[in-house]
């Protein structure tokens, strides 16, 4: 035998039409472009896969809520993937429905009538995409919902050109949290990789939602606890507060019966005033310790504010070296409120004012109607308020006095804020202070 | 029998706390402006106090052991009905200070009360019920 017999291809090359051989060669470049094309294809749609899983994963590590998570992760899977609507549906344990919780479309298409027919549409286990996807815990594709026997929404999709969709589960420990699904305006073959690609983000929406439970849930422990400490530790403050009332209404009797006694000798006096004053401070500090962490009870009148504020005034000792300047401009400014408490409020931020000036500035008083508002601002020429303790002047035992426990302006704002109204402050270290209390005019009762 | 003297000078308070301190004090306040002080260290005392002799007026605590300023305010107005009584407290006790000024109460005083005011506010009384 000779070699033509072992290598007849090689052979009868020679023997071949020139078109033909062309042809070959031709037609195995197509073949190979082909694969390379089809190779390069596999590579862009694993690539993209891939790209989405990572924008998913970083989201659900960034957020904080589900409700933030939620359009970045439709946005992160839509856009990775080339889908143009997305809905996340939420099982409502006590009712057995589905119920849509939030939708996402591209910036391109928005779809309202099939977005407000989504948002006003619960499905029970079994119906439609997500009822499907639910009673399955799996993934779920419609090529064509158009088409499709199980899909109440058909009619709508259809006018608003949607084809393809699908949807998977939000999963945790086998148990379904919800639904998302998707659409596009195409009509798509199922694709078993992207679906069991999104199985597997569902299981990390659910671990996801899972851990920010855990974490709500300890927080709230965490709250309770730091409330009900607060609340016990407001009680024996109370208690004790409370307790010290009558033995200091003693030494006030008695302080006052024997100055009456001793009046002639002026040091004597000096003495008897300073234990006065000590105990109205004492008194001041009683009231506020019973007083906080109680609910107050309001008992509100329209007023006039304008009185409220003299009588404020008339209760203090203003230093002789202080000017107090009353511009007191709001016209009939009768507002509904609790004139007690007010008075209170009142005492409290003109004594917080004479004591930052230290017995030497101006004490101004003004009031204006603002809109529906009565403004009533208090400017002192005191010593003003660093920008670090200003955001934490109103926090209850917050204090830069040496004297006094930090509760005066805690029990102001709230008493403020339950007249609906709103206290504001402004202050410059060396210079002053400036408080605007702004409450509502009218006759709605607070 | 009255003697005369008592019928037209009224100046007879009884002080009804279960605090010593408050009663001694305020007695020797009030004593010092003219008045003769009685005391009574809770309500039952007081009601037994005011069924012997009669008082011009009563100053008395609203949160007591025992019997409370209401109940003794009850028990004095069902034995003379014509005593004002004055009451103090230093508790919210909203419910109490109701009820005893819709009863007829004179006046409630809240802690911490200036011992001016209750000078004051005696005196006042006690000319008024001249």
């Amino acid at each position: 035998m000779n070699g033509d017999t072992t290598f007849p291809m090689f052979h009868r090359i020679p023997f071949l039409p020139r078109q033909l051989l062309m042809a070959i060669i031709a037609g195995l470049g197509a073949w190979a472009s082909t694969r390379l094309i089809e190779e390069r294809h596999t590579r862009y749609v694993a690539e993209r896969h891939h790209a989405a899983q990572l924008a998913v994963t970083r989201v659900l590590a960034e957020s904080a809520t589900l409700g933030e998570a939620a359009p970045r992760l439709f946005e992160a899977i839509c856009e990775g993937e080339g889908w143009d609507w997305g809905g996340m549906w939420e099982v409502d344990e006590d009712a057995h429905l589905l119920r849509c919780q939030h939708v996402w479309h591209s910036s391109f298409l928005p779809l309202p009538e099939f977005e407000r027919m989504t948002r006003q549409t619960s499905f029970p286990r079994g119906v439609g995409l997500p009822g499907r996807v639910w009673a399955t815990g799996q993934p779920a594709w419609i090529p064509d919902v158009v088409k499709d026997e199980n899909f109440p929404r058909a009619a709508v999709a259809q006018k608003e050109g949607l084809h393809a969709a699908f949807g998977f589960p939000i999963l945790l420990r086998r148990e379904v949290l919800g639904v998302m699904e998707f659409f596009s305006r195409g009509i798509r073959p199922s694709d078993g990789y992207l679906l069991s690609m999104m199985a597997e983000i569902g299981g990390k929406i659910g671990h996801f939602i899972d851990r920010r439970r855990a974490e709500q849930a300890l927080r709230k422990a965490e709250n309770d606890l730091v409330e009900s400490k607060l609340s016990a530790m407001f009680q024996v403050a109370a208690g004790v507060a409370h307790e010290l009332r009558n033995p200091l209404g003693v030494i006030r009797n008695s302080a006052y019966y024997l100055k009456t006694k001793m009046q002639d000798d002026p040091k004597i006096a000096r003495h008897f005033e300073i234990i006065e004053e000590e105990i109205a401070a004492s008194d001041r500090v009683i009231d506020q310790l019973v007083h906080f962490g109680r609910p107050i009870q309001l008992n509100p009148h329209p007023y006039d504010v304008h009185s409220i504020i003299k009588d404020a005034l008339a209760v203090l000792k203003v230093p002789s070296e202080v000017k107090v300047v009353l511009q007191l401009g709001a016209p009939a400014a009768s507002v509904l409120l609790d004139k007690d408490h007010f008075r209170r409020v009142f005492i409290n931020l003109f004594r917080n004012a004479l004591q930052a000036m230290d017995g030497n500035g101006e004490l101004r008083i003004d009031t204006e109607i603002r809109a529906h508002e009565v403004h009533i601002n208090i400017t002192d020429t005191g010593k003003g308020i660093s920008p670090h303790h200003l955001t934490r002047i109103f926090e209850p035992f917050f204090t830069t006095k040496a004297k006094g426990i930090g509760l005066g302006l805690a029990i102001s704002k709230q008493i403020i804020e339950l007249h609906r109204g709103r206290i504001d402050v402004w202050s410059k270290p060396g210079c002053g202070t400036a408080f605007r209390l702004s409450l509502p005019l009218g006759e709605e009762r607070p | 029998m009255m003697t005369t003297a008592q019928s037209i000078i009224k100046n007879r308070v009884l002080i009804v706390d279960d605090q010593p301190g408050m009663v001694e004090t305020l007695a020797d306040i009030l004593k010092d402006r003219g008045c003769s002080v009685t005391l009574a260290s809770d309500g039952y005392q007081a009601v037994k106090q005011v069924g012997e002799q009669s008082v011009d007026l009563v100053l008395m605590d609203i949160v007591m052991p025992g019997m409370n300023g209401l109940d003794t305010y009850r028990a004095i107005k069902h034995l003379r009905p014509q005593t004002p009584v004055v009451m103090m407290t230093g508790y919210k006790v909203d419910h109490l200070v109701k009820q005893a000024i819709h009863e007829g109460t004179l006046a409630v005083l809240q802690k911490p009360v200036d011992p001016a005011t209750i000078v004051a506010i005696v005196l006042a009384v006690l000319r008024l019920t001249t």
